[in-house]
């Protein structure tokens, strides 16, 4: 399990990078280089172009073309924000197609699935298999417009699907995700 | 745009598939509807955890050395003329001549080190732009996390109850994160408001009174105020909740408060 620094451990971290203390990049992405290159991964399913994602994203912290406002949230999900943009837009540049079978929409929800393997679906969190367990495709939707940056428009030519059943099935989606994420908080809160 | 209509299209704008116009509309109207402020930031805490919750992967190895290579500073560039050919005994070449070549060898060598040095040099220029010409779209990004994202962070976080003034049901909850400048106010049971008529936020301090904000109770006299102060909340002493009527020429305190209690943190 990762183990983050504290919050005042990341503000000191940042204020020696940006006094161009080369130590200190090591250490950040020491810290919380796997977490970026594993999002960058999941995105472009490509060992070489999630490298250099991962690498351009570390760039962008070292020549300060971003700042970290501590007040605005953790360092770690500022990181992971940019390499996840980061990683749509190389996804976007390499004219790639996300992995997806575009079959009609009356096929379940396995079809919609990547070609992940089931031992990757079990290793990630488990808001990530309340993803998986949306009904009606929802699930695979919201991958496409999270993961694959798609807009109702992309999402609906790639898997055939009319836009307004793209529109309905992925607010639904999102409400439905929402509404599991805060019932499972709450179960295991009581615990 | 409305509360409930904002409502229901936080979803979708949290994820970016909303229209541009859209979007602009949702961004102009948030600070107006605080609730939907409060569900965007939820949905971001959300995405927070599927970007950190995919299946860990271990890069190679070598992926750190090439970052630490690609920041280190260049190193000065001195040429190393090669050493001079070795000469067959059977020939004689004059000294002059031997200079020459090594001259032009020399120079051959130093050619090809500056044409490798200036080929880096633009590859890592291309490289640096590119990155710079997604920082629009990244910072543009991640500006539409609003002032609602500062209170997804609980380390920090601080909350008073202020008490009616009068004795009555009303009550309101203020929350702020340590050293914040945007706090959050929830209103509970607050009287129905005269038409035209708001409630104003204020935060005191010794010599100072600051005006927060304003906001309305629904039927049931809840409301809630967004609110951002020109200095960190923590250096007020008191939070006041006046009536105030629209025909003032500008917000006053000679009205009654509401509620009102120490910013003494719980």
């Amino acid at each position: 399990m990762d183990v983050m620094f504290s919050p005042a451990e990341d503000t000191e971290l940042m204020r020696r990078i940006a006094e161009r203390d080369q130590q200190a990049l090591w250490a950040l992405y020491q810290e919380y280089g796997k977490a970026v290159y594993s999002l960058a991964y999941r995105i472009l399913e490509n060992t070489v172009l999630a490298e250099e994602v991962t690498q351009d994203t570390f760039l962008k912290v070292w020549h300060q073309t971003t700042r970290w406002d501590a007040e605005k949230g953790k360092l770690k999900n500022w990181l992971l924000t940019i390499a996840q943009f980061t990683a749509i837009d190389r996804l976007r540049k390499e004219g790639r197609q996300p992995a997806v079978h575009a079959d009609p929409i009356e096929d379940t929800d396995e079809s919609l699935l990547t070609s992940k393997n089931e031992a990757r679906w079990q290793e990630e969190s488990a808001l990530h298999m309340l993803v998986s367990q949306l009904p009606e495709q929802q699930g695979a939707l919201i991958n496409l417009a999270f993961f694959q940056g798609m807009s109702h428009g992309e999402i609906a030519a790639a898997l055939h699907m009319p836009l307004g059943t793209v529109k309905t099935r992925l607010r639904a989606g999102l409400h439905r995700l929402r509404e599991l994420w805060v019932e499972s908080a709450d179960q295991t809160s009581k615990q | 745009m409305d509360c409930e209509t904002l409502l229901e299209l936080i979803p979708e704008y949290a994820f970016g598939v909303t229209e541009p116009e859209q979007s602009r509309l949702i961004e102009a109207s948030l600070p107006h509807c605080p609730q939907a402020a409060a569900l965007l930031a939820e949905y971001r805490t959300l995405q927070d955890e599927l970007r950190s919750g995919v299946a860990q992967v271990e890069p190679s190895p070598e992926l750190g050395a090439r970052l630490m290579t690609a920041i280190a500073e260049p190193l000065p560039f001195t040429p190393h003329p090669p050493a001079p050919a070795a000469v067959p005994s059977a020939e004689k070449t004059s000294p002059s001549k031997a200079r020459t070549r090594v001259m032009r060898l020399a120079w051959i060598a130093a050619a090809a080190a500056v044409l490798a040095l200036v080929l880096t040099n633009i590859y890592w220029f291309t490289r640096v732009n590119a990155l710079t010409e997604s920082q629009a779209q990244l910072t543009a990004a991640l500006n539409a996390q609003n002032n609602a994202f500062v209170l997804t962070n609980t380390d920090s976080l601080r909350w008073v109850r202020l008490p009616d003034s009068q004795e009555g049901d009303a009550a309101a909850f203020m929350m702020w994160n340590e050293q914040s400048k945007t706090g959050l106010l929830y209103a509970r049971n607050f009287p129905a408001l005269e038409p035209g008529y708001s409630y104003h936020l204020w935060l005191t301090r010794p010599n100072e009174r600051v005006f927060m904000g304003v906001f309305t109770v629904d039927e049931d006299g809840d409301g809630a105020l967004l609110f951002n102060s020109p200095e960190p909340i923590d250096q007020f002493s008191w939070a006041w909740v006046t009536s105030e009527s629209p025909n003032d020429p500008a917000p006053s305190t000679t009205n009654e408060s509401i509620v009102a209690g120490e910013l003494d943190p719980a």
